[in-house]
């Protein structure tokens, strides 16, 4: 009699709140019946919806964002502080007829919880990312590939570069690269702006392939990420020129400030 | 949140008078999932039903608080038509394995209470409505279907526990 009054409660539980009177008695309940938890009936009706959905929606991407922004660092931190401060209540009073799936240690099944717990809170919310890597990071990350050439900028003749020093590294491999200058003169963006060039050996020399438009708004050593627009397969040139703001599809190369050109 | 997103989204959309509702209650309940992480243990489900539970808690609580209010459910904001939604294959967790063959073997009117009561959210009362059963017949269904989820999903991890020993 006692189970079927225990069973009638945890199905109410799964369809509305227990009043504070219910609760008691189905913890009362729980205490004596071996094998029964208080959440027994609320996983089950979980497993059930689960297996009646069928299909999953995909979320929103403005809707987890919305989400993201709600968990702050603050709260996870805060979160997992609890987790390791408080022990789980349901795994002190396991019910004997059901052992956990793997026998192990009792004292370490606190830590095992605990452990459990936080894995999911970084399922739920992800780990936090570490911060990017700047440029100059993977730059000299760049510089340890073998596959990455390195060209030293030769000075052009212009009155923003007049003792430009650097250089360019390029990964035919990844498409990617990065600029490096020293003495490059600050621009101002709304009057022109630098813009790269690289010539590739499979194209013709007049279209070489737009390499990005960058400012330098800093002295001192500068690097700046190469943003090629098409493949380049066989660099032979990168050029620096000066553009108006927002930079141009084909440059009358009137102002070059730097040059570095693939030997061989 | 890629993992469980979409499991818990869909059952918002589901379980929730309005997509603005289900919006605001998926906020809710991954806010909530915080505070539940800790009580998660790993020995007596997976991770996807947990977060199921969580989920289906909230969301019970936030019909339950909407009725109590007497909002109007049947709002032109209804949730779209499926069929036409963006949409993929559950991968079902093994406890949803087991669940579905255990709701297989049910008579087929416990099934379509248990659909009712578990996946779209209605009352026991708002069943025994519209399946034309007496409230006390209803909830004798959910009890029974309930029992028999259970057993399935015990016996699994039963089976587990042997396969894991041997």
């Amino acid at each position: 009699m006692s189970t079927e009054r225990l069973m009638e409660l945890l199905a109410e539980q799964t369809e509305r709140p227990l009043s504070s009177n219910e609760r008691v008695e189905l913890e009362r309940l729980v205490a004596h019946e071996a094998g029964w938890s208080a959440d027994d009936f609320e996983l089950a009706a979980a497993a059930t919806a689960v297996a009646l959905l069928e299909r999953e929606e995909a979320m929103p991407e403005a809707l987890k964002d919305r989400v993201m922004d709600e968990l702050s660092t603050d709260v996870l931190a805060t979160a997992t502080v609890q987790v390791r401060a408080e022990r789980p209540k349901e795994s002190r009073r396991r019910p004997s007829a059901r052992p956990p799936r793997r026998a192990r240690p009792l004292a370490a099944i606190g830590w095992v919880v605990a452990a459990a717990a936080l894995i999911l809170l970084a399922v739920i919310i992800g780990w936090p990312k570490p911060p990017a890597p700047s440029a100059i990071e993977l730059r000299a990350q760049m510089m340890k590939d073998p596959n990455a050439v390195k060209l030293v900028w030769t000075k052009a003749k212009d009155a923003l570069s007049p003792s430009t020093e650097g250089d360019v590294v390029w990964n035919t491999k990844t498409q990617t690269g990065y600029m490096r200058f020293k003495g490059l003169a600050k621009n101002d963006p709304k009057l022109n702006q630098y813009q790269l060039w690289i010539f590739d050996g499979t194209r013709s020399d007049a279209t070489p392939v737009d390499g990005g438009v960058f400012d330098i708004s800093a002295d001192g050593d500068v690097v700046v990420p190469i943003d090629a627009k098409l493949p380049v397969f066989e660099p032979t040139l990168f050029a620096v020129t000066v553009e108006r703001p927002g930079g141009v599809v084909v440059s009358k190369r009137e102002r070059i400030v730097v040059l570095a050109q693939v030997e061989g | 949140m890629d993992l469980y997103g979409g499991l818990v989204w869909s059952l918002a959309l589901r379980m929730s008078p309005s997509r603005a509702d289900a919006e605001d209650a998926v906020q809710e309940i991954f806010v909530n999932l915080m505070g539940s992480a800790k009580r998660y243990d790993p020995a007596r489900s997976s991770e996807a039903t947990f977060i199921a539970m969580i989920a289906r808690r909230r969301l019970i609580d936030r019909r339950r608080a909407a009725e109590r209010r007497k909002e109007d459910l049947a709002t032109d904001d209804r949730v779209p038509d499926r069929a036409t939604s963006d949409h993929k294959r559950m991968d079902r967790s093994l406890e949803a394995q087991a669940a579905a063959r255990a709701i297989e073997k049910l008579p087929e009117v416990r099934q379509r209470v248990l659909r009712l009561a578990m996946l779209e959210g209605l009352s026991h009362q708002q069943i025994a409505d519209a399946v034309n059963l007496p409230l006390g017949t209803v909830k004798s269904h959910v009890k029974r279907g309930l029992e028999a989820v259970r057993a399935t999903l015990l016996s699994d991890q039963d089976l587990l526990m042997v396969e894991t020993r041997t």
